[in-house]
């Protein structure tokens, strides 16, 4: 039985992912999502038992992650209860930061601080507490590190979402090194048919938005649910290097 | 498409009448983190080469320490004027009232150059591994002091020198941790990388801007001695004591004489790391 941990679940990549694990998850396994949207979170339940009447518990937990003062809460009911001797955490959940501004514009602090607790400091605790809770090397333990292309590539008009990603690029290495025994992964999903390129797309900033057609023209957008299965073909195969960053081309 | 420096354009041309950022011009300097280490030896010799006129403003978090690096400063040279300011930049607040504080002791417009040295940070609790980072807390305020000031005071300083069309040059204090994972240091590394990325975006964006990410190489400071005693890996308080004492730890104000000759030559590409060892 596997225990299995999704952030941002509700919607884009965290949906497909979620519904590419039911019925890989095996019997009596548990898969928990979690996002700002219940009824997205609804709907991702409602197709993952879809696609594997009665096989796995999906377990929904709604809350924000930028707002660290409810982290402790929001683990809590991630983690209650936790089966199996196999436990896998996504993090998947991110955002983008105004696209509007760049870089030199960034002078606000409080909104900094609020963007790297949503993106960097949520997903560093909540392996802490996922670590925690899955102490000891009978369970075999999976972390995967939703990136980008932009960890390692600079994007301008990005760089709150090119700094967070490229943060969590390196956090997770220096896990990989310290925690021969845990499976940690980076994957680039690459550029994906979700609310959030399109929120890109929209940016009102012509470079980007004409980076976007570009890309379109070339077909390079794809489904989310091939990019999911993509990675899941990867954690199957179970051939990468712990700590290596991959890409789904 | 590289937008070339006055600098390169003039050294091309045969070097006639070349002027380096500093020769001749009043910068207006910043260095956080400036009560000691790296921080002072880079205000320090940067007193040494700046012009008549110019004005350095130190920041740091020790009063004590400040003024030590206030009178090494001056010491160097009688006809700077050396400001220092005291904050803790782990805290939002501060980036907003050091540029208040400023407003009354400064006007861009007497300068010609406007040099911000990043330099301010931590290497967080070393003891800790990845998975016992579990206090958010503590992590948001680490990533305020070591990613979001920089940023945020880069911005604001940036606002504050317009008025005066000053050129401007921002370095970021970068380090090996930034690309290469090192056992305790997660949050160092995670940090380091977001700045870098930071700045390789800024410079992307700002062509007209000179930006710097400088790594000084392992320096004999006393954040290095923490790290020594405290790391939770043998390994690595291993790797710093052979270092150490094989002499491979690098006098800071050496390095920070090799940052501020990069700075006078103006050569880098903007949006580069360069690294101590370079040569």
């Amino acid at each position: 039985a596997t225990f299995c941990a999704v952030t941002g679940g509700s919607r884009g990549l965290g949906r497909s992912i979620a519904v590419q694990l039911a019925g890989r998850l095996g019997e009596g396994s548990r898969l928990v999502l979690t996002g700002r949207s219940l009824q997205g979170l609804q709907e991702t339940k409602r197709l993952v038992e879809e696609k594997c009447p009665n096989q796995l518990e999906v377990r929904l937990v709604t809350g924000d992650m930028q707002d660290p003062t409810a982290y402790p809460t929001l683990f809590s009911e991630i983690f209650a209860n936790t089966p199996g001797n196999n436990a896998m955490m996504i993090h998947n959940a991110g955002t983008l930061g105004d696209l509007s501004k760049k870089a030199a514009e960034h002078s606000d602090p409080q909104i900094l601080n609020k963007y790297y607790a949503t993106n960097l400091t949520s997903a560093i605790a909540l392996t802490a507490k996922f670590m925690e809770v899955f102490s000891g090397t009978s369970v075999r333990r999976t972390v995967v590190n939703i990136s980008s292309g932009t960890a390692i590539e600079p994007l301008e008009h990005h760089s709150l979402y090119c700094s967070g990603k490229a943060a969590r690029n390196m956090f997770f290495k220096v896990m990989a090194e310290e925690e021969p025994d845990v499976r940690v992964l980076s994957y680039s999903p690459g550029p994906m048919v979700t609310d959030m390129y399109y929120t890109i797309k929209s940016c009102g900033v012509k470079k980007v938005e004409d980076g976007c057609r570009v890309m379109e023209s070339q077909g390079l957008i794809q489904n989310p649910d091939d990019s999911a299965k993509h990675l899941l073909i990867l954690l199957e195969e179970d051939k990468f290097k712990s700590g290596a960053f991959l890409d789904v081309f | 498409m590289d937008v070339p420096t006055l600098s390169a354009v003039k050294m091309a041309e045969g070097g006639e009448g070349w002027t380096h950022p500093f020769s001749k011009r009043k910068s207006l300097c910043v260095v956080t983190g400036g009560s000691r280490g790296f921080g002072r030896s880079v205000a320090v010799a940067l007193a040494e080469e700046v012009a008549r006129g110019s004005h350095i403003v130190v920041l740091g978090r020790n009063s004590e320490s400040l003024r030590d690096t206030e009178k090494l400063s001056k010491a160097m040279s009688p006809h700077i004027q050396i400001t220092t300011l005291f904050g803790d930049l782990s805290k939002c607040s501060v980036t907003g009232s050091i540029f208040a504080c400023l407003r009354f002791q400064v006007d861009p417009t007497d300068y010609d150059h406007a040099l911000l040295v990043n330099n301010a940070g931590s290497v967080g609790n070393v003891s800790r591994r990845t998975w016992e980072h579990g206090d958010p807390q503590e992590l948001d305020s680490y990533f305020n002091l070591n990613v979001a000031s920089a940023v945020s005071l880069t911005a604001k300083f940036l606002e504050f020198v317009r008025p005066g069309n000053l050129t401007c040059t921002i370095v970021n204090v970068t380090c090996d941790e930034a690309h290469r994972p090192m056992k305790c240091h997660s949050l160092y590394c995670a940090g380091k990388a977001a700045r870098e990325m930071m700045f390789r975006v800024m410079a992307q964006e700002e062509p007209h801007l000179r930006i710097l990410s400088y790594n000084p190489g392992p320096l004999e400071t006393e954040l290095k001695t923490t790290v020594m005693v405290e790391a939770a890996d043998a390994e690595v308080r291993e790797e710093i004591r052979r270092l150490r004492d094989d002499n491979q730890l690098i006098d800071p104000d050496v390095s920070a004489r090799k940052l501020v000759q990069l700075l006078k030559e103006d050569l880098f590409k903007s949006g580069e790391i360069v690294n101590f060892h370079e040569s």
